[in-house]
C-alpha cells in the first residue's frame, strides 16, 4: 500500500506537557502515599495533610493547569485560595492561632490585586468575572462568619476584609453593566 | 481671466479636500497603513471610501480592528493584481457583509446540549474531541479571500463565534467577538485546540494547497453542523471569487437571520417516554500497537469510487456503513494479538432522521456494535449480523432511550457545583468513555453542494481524532468519491493494510493518501 503524502511535514512538538505530566503522576501518588505512610507510622501531628495539599497546589497550579478559564484572574484567584486553605491547615494540624489573621490579610490584599488586574486589561478580563465574584463572595461569607463567631475583639484586618469583599462584589455588578440579570444567569445556570 | 482663477481656485480646493481626506483617512485608520492598491486614482479613492466605512463597523481592540482593516486591504490587492474590476471587488468586499457583528459588543451566551456536556471532562492536555471536515477545492486556497470568507461568515453562526467558559454548575459557550483566523496548515491534523485563554477560538480553519480544513471542538457542533459551517464558508469563500451560488443544500445565507432552531438543544424536546439506557457497557478489545505519544499519529484516507462502494454493498445484501463495519472487524481481527473477548464498534447516530431539525449543535447519539473475537474470520459472513445489531441498536427507540438516560443523568447532577462535578465525571468517562469502543465508524454519508459549488470541489473527507482506540474511522462521500478515513493512534499498520487488502479484493482499489507518520 503505497500512501501518497497529501499534508505538510509536521512540525516538531513544542510541548512536553503530557510527558511531564505522565512522570510527575506516577511521583506525585508515590510522594503523597509515602508522606501518609510515614506520618502514620511516625505518629504526631498531621503534617502528610500538609505535604499532600502542597502537592496537589503543585499539580493543579503548575503541572496540570486548568485547561478551560485558564486566565490571569482565575488562576490567581485559584492560587490565593488554594493558599488560604494551606494555611489554614498548617494553622490547624501543626500551630494555631495566626490564620484568621494571615489569611484575612491575604485576601484583602489579593482583592485589591485581582481588582487591578481587572483593570489593566479590562477589555478582555471583564469576561472573566466568576471567579472574582466567587472569591469576593468566599472572603466576605468568612469574614462575616469569623466577626459572628468570635468572642474575642477581631482584628482590624477582618472587617477590612468584609468590607473590601463587599466593595469588589459591587465593582463585579458595576462591571456586567446593564446585563446583570443575564450574566448571572450564565454564570449560575443549571441546565 | 475671471474663468482662469475659477479653474485655479477650483483646483486648490480639490487638492486641499483630497489632502485633507487623506489626512484624515490615515488619522481615523489610527495604525494600518493602507497602500490602496489599484494603479487609477479614482479607483483607489473608490476603495478609501470602503476603509472609511469600516472604521465605524469595527468595535474591537485596536489590534484585532488593525488586523480586520488589513484583511480587506490584502484582498483588494489580491483583486487588483488579478485584474478585478474596482466596483466589482468592491462590491464582493462590501462591509454590509460584516453586519453587526464586529460592532456590538457580545452579550449572548449558550448553554452546553446534552451531548456536549461530557467533553470539557473529557479534555486531556494532550487530548480533546475534535474532529475535522475538509474540502478539496480543483484550485489552490487564497488566504487572503479564505480569511475574508470567514470574516463574513462567522457571524452567521453565533454559537461557533464563542468561547468555552466554566459556569458554577456548568460549562457553557460564551459569545465572543473578535477576529477568528485561518491558518495555514502546519501539523497532524485533529491536535487539541487551546480553548482556555479569553476569548480563544473553539474551532481552526486550515488552508493547504487546494484544501481547506476546518476543525472543530465536539463541544460547538457534530457532523452535520460542522458540514453546514464548511459549506457556507466555502460558498462565500468562492462568491468573493466570483462564483455565484444559491443559498440551498445546507448552504445558510451568510447576511440571513439566525432562527432560534439553529442553536437548540434539541435533546430537551425529545419527550421523556420508555426507559433510560444505553452508556454502560463492558469493557472492548482494543486493537494492537503501542499508543503513541503524539495522536493521531497518522491520517489516512481511502478514496474509492462512491458508485462501485455501493454496488458491492448491495451485491453483498449490506448497507454502506455495515460492509464497512465488516471490513473494519476483519482487519481489526488481524490487528490484535487478542484470541478472545470482544470488539466493540462505536457507530454514532444522527438524531436528525428521527426528530427532523435545522440545530447546529450537537444532536447525535451513538450505538455500539458488538462481536466477539472468536465469530471474526470473513467480512461477508459478518454482515447478517452486523446488520440486525445495526436496525436494533440504531433504532428510535434505542436512540431515545440513551437520550432519556443522557438527559436524566444531567437532571441529576445539575445542581452539583463544578468543582465537584468534574473530577467525579473525569472518573466516570475514564471507565464508560472510550475504553467500551474498540474503534469507530462515523460516515456522514452523501454532501450536496448546489451545483456551482460542487463543479469547484473535488473531494471531501472527515477525521476523528480519539485518545484510546487505536483506529477511527470515519467516511463522507462526495460526488463520486466516497472518503474512508483512518486517524492511527499507534504505529502498527496492521489495521489499514488489511482494510486496503480487503477493499481491493473486492475491486474497489482506493486511492491512498495521508499524513507522514509520527513516530515516538
Amino acid at each position: 500500500m503505497r500512501i501518497k503524502i497529501t499534508y505538510p511535514k509536521p512540525q516538531k512538538r513544542k510541548s512536553h506537557r503530557s510527558i511531564i505530566i505522565e512522570i510527575a503522576k506516577n511521583l506525585f501518588w508515590l510522594s503523597a502515599l509515602l508522606c501518609a505512610a510515614i506520618n502514620i507510622w511516625a505518629g504526631g501531628k498531621a503534617w502528610s495533610v500538609i505535604v499532600i495539599w502542597s502537592l496537589y497546589m503543585v499539580w493543579s497550579l503548575c503541572v496540570s493547569p486548568d485547561m478551560i478559564e485558564y486566565n490571569r484572574i482565575s488562576q490567581f484567584t485559584k492560587a490565593i485560595v488554594q493558599s488560604c486553605i494551606l494555611l489554614v491547615l498548617i494553622d490547624v494540624f501543626i500551630t494555631s492561632g495566626w490564620a484568621s489573621n494571615v489569611v484575612s490579610i491575604i485576601c484583602f490584599g489579593a482583592l485589591i490585586a485581582v481588582c487591578l488586574l481587572l483593570y489593566t486589561d479590562f477589555e478582555r478580563q471583564r469576561r472573566n468575572l466568576l471567579p472574582m465574584i466567587l472569591f469576593s463572595l468566599l472572603s466576605l461569607l468568612t469574614s462575616v462568619v469569623l466577626m459572628i463567631i468570635s468572642e474575642e475583639a477581631v482584628p482590624w484586618q477582618v472587617p477590612v476584609t468584609c468590607v473590601l469583599s463587599f466593595a469588589v462584589l459591587i465593582v463585579c455588578l458595576k462591571t456586567m453593566g446593564g446585563n446583570i440579570k443575564s450574566e448571572l444567569k450564565k454564570m449560575f445556570h443549571t441546565i | 481671466m475671471g474663468k482662469k482663477e475659477a479653474v485655479q481656485k477650483s483646483n486648490r480646493t480639490a487638492r486641499k479636500e483630497k489632502q485633507k481626506g487623506e489626512k484624515k483617512a490615515v488619522k481615523s485608520l489610527n495604525a494600518p497603513i493602507i497602500s490602496l492598491p489599484f494603479a487609477d486614482e479614482a479607483d483607489n479613492q473608490k476603495a478609501a471610501i470602503l476603509f472609511d466605512d469600516l472604521k465605524h463597523r469595527i468595535t474591537l481592540t485596536k489590534a484585532e480592528k488593525n488586523a480586520l482593516i488589513e484583511d480587506f486591504a490584502k484582498a483588494l490587492k489580491y483583486y487588483a493584481d488579478a485584474g478585478v474590476p474596482v466596483d466589482e471587488a468592491l462590491e464582493r468586499l462590501d462591509a454590509k457583509n460584516l453586519g453587526g457583528f464586529y460592532s456590538r459588543p457580545s452579550n449572548t451566551w449558550f448553554s452546553l446540549d446534552n451531548a456536549a456536556k461530557i467533553y470539557p471532562f473529557s479534555m486531556k492536555h494532550d487530548y480533546m474531541s475534535v474532529f475535522r471536515l475538509s474540502a478539496y477545492l480543483k484550485d489552490d486556497v487564497v488566504p487572503e479571500i479564505l480569511q475574508m470568507a470567514l470574516n463574513f461568515t462567522i457571524k452567521r453562526f453565533p454559537s461557533f463565534a464563542t468561547t468555552v467558559k466554566k459556569g458554577f454548575f456548568w460549562h457553557y459557550l460564551d459569545a465572543t467577538k473578535r477576529r477568528y483566523i485561518v491558518e495555514p496548515e502546519s501539523g497532524i491534523p485533529c491536535q487539541p485546540i487551546h480553548v482556555g485563554r479569553s476569548g480563544s477560538q473553539s474551532f481552526r480553519v486550515f488552508y493547504y494547497r487546494n484544501r481547506i480544513s476546518v476543525e472543530y471542538f465536539h463541544i460547538l457542533t457534530d457532523g452535520t453542523g460542522g458540514m453546514c459551517f464548511l459549506k457556507t464558508l466555502i460558498a462565500e469563500y468562492l462568491r468573493l471569487l466570483g462564483v455565484a451560488s444559491s443559498c440551498d443544500n445546507g448552504v445558510l445565507p451568510i447576511n440571513g437571520l439566525v432562527s432560534p432552531g439553529e442553536i437548540a438543544n434539541e435533546f430537551l424536546n425529545i419527550r421523556p417516554e420508555g426507559a433510560a439506557s444505553g452508556f454502560v457497557d463492558k469493557a472492548a478489545v482494543q486493537f494492537g500497537g503501542k499508543l503513541s505519544r503524539v495522536r493521531p499519529c497518522r491520517v489516512i484516507h481511502f478514496k474509492m469510487d462512491a458508485a462501485a462502494l455501493k454496488a458491492v454493498a448491495a451485491r453483498k445484501g449490506a448497507t454502506v456503513t455495515a460492509y464497512i463495519l465488516s471490513l473494519m472487524f476483519v482487519a481489526g481481527r488481524r490487528a490484535t494479538d487478542n484470541i478472545d473477548g470482544e470488539f466493540n464498534i462505536q457507530v454514532p447516530v444522527n438524531m436528525r432522521k428521527f426528530y427532523p431539525s435545522d440545530t447546529l449543535r450537537n444532536f447525535s447519539m451513538y450505538c455500539g456494535i458488538r462481536l466477539p473475537l472468536t465469530r471474526i474470520s470473513e467480512p461477508d459472513e459478518l454482515i447478517p449480523e452486523i446488520t440486525r445489531q445495526l436496525t436494533e441498536k440504531a433504532s428510535r427507540q434505542a436512540m431515545n432511550e440513551m437520550v432519556n438516560a443522557a438527559n436524566r443523568i444531567t437532571n441529576a447532577i445539575r445542581f452539583i457545583p463544578l468543582f465537584l462535578k468534574a473530577p467525579v465525571a473525569r472518573q466516570v468517562y475514564g471507565f464508560l468513555g472510550e475504553r467500551i469502543f474498540s474503534s469507530t465508524l462515523s460516515n456522514l454519508g452523501v454532501v450536496s453542494l448546489p451545483p456551482e459549488i460542487a463543479g469547484r470541489i473535488e473531494s471531501m473527507d472527515f477525521v476523528l481524532a480519539s485518545n484510546i482506540n487505536r483506529a477511527s474511522c470515519s467516511m463522507v462521500t462526495f460526488g463520486n468519491t466516497a472518503t474512508l478515513s483512518v486517524s492511527k493512534n499507534t504505529i502498527d499498520p496492521s489495521f489499514e493494510e488489511a482494510l486496503y487488502e480487503l477493499l481491493c479484493r473486492d475491486g474497489l482499489t482506493p486511492v491512498v493518501e495521508g499524513s507522514e507518520l509520527i513516530a515516538d
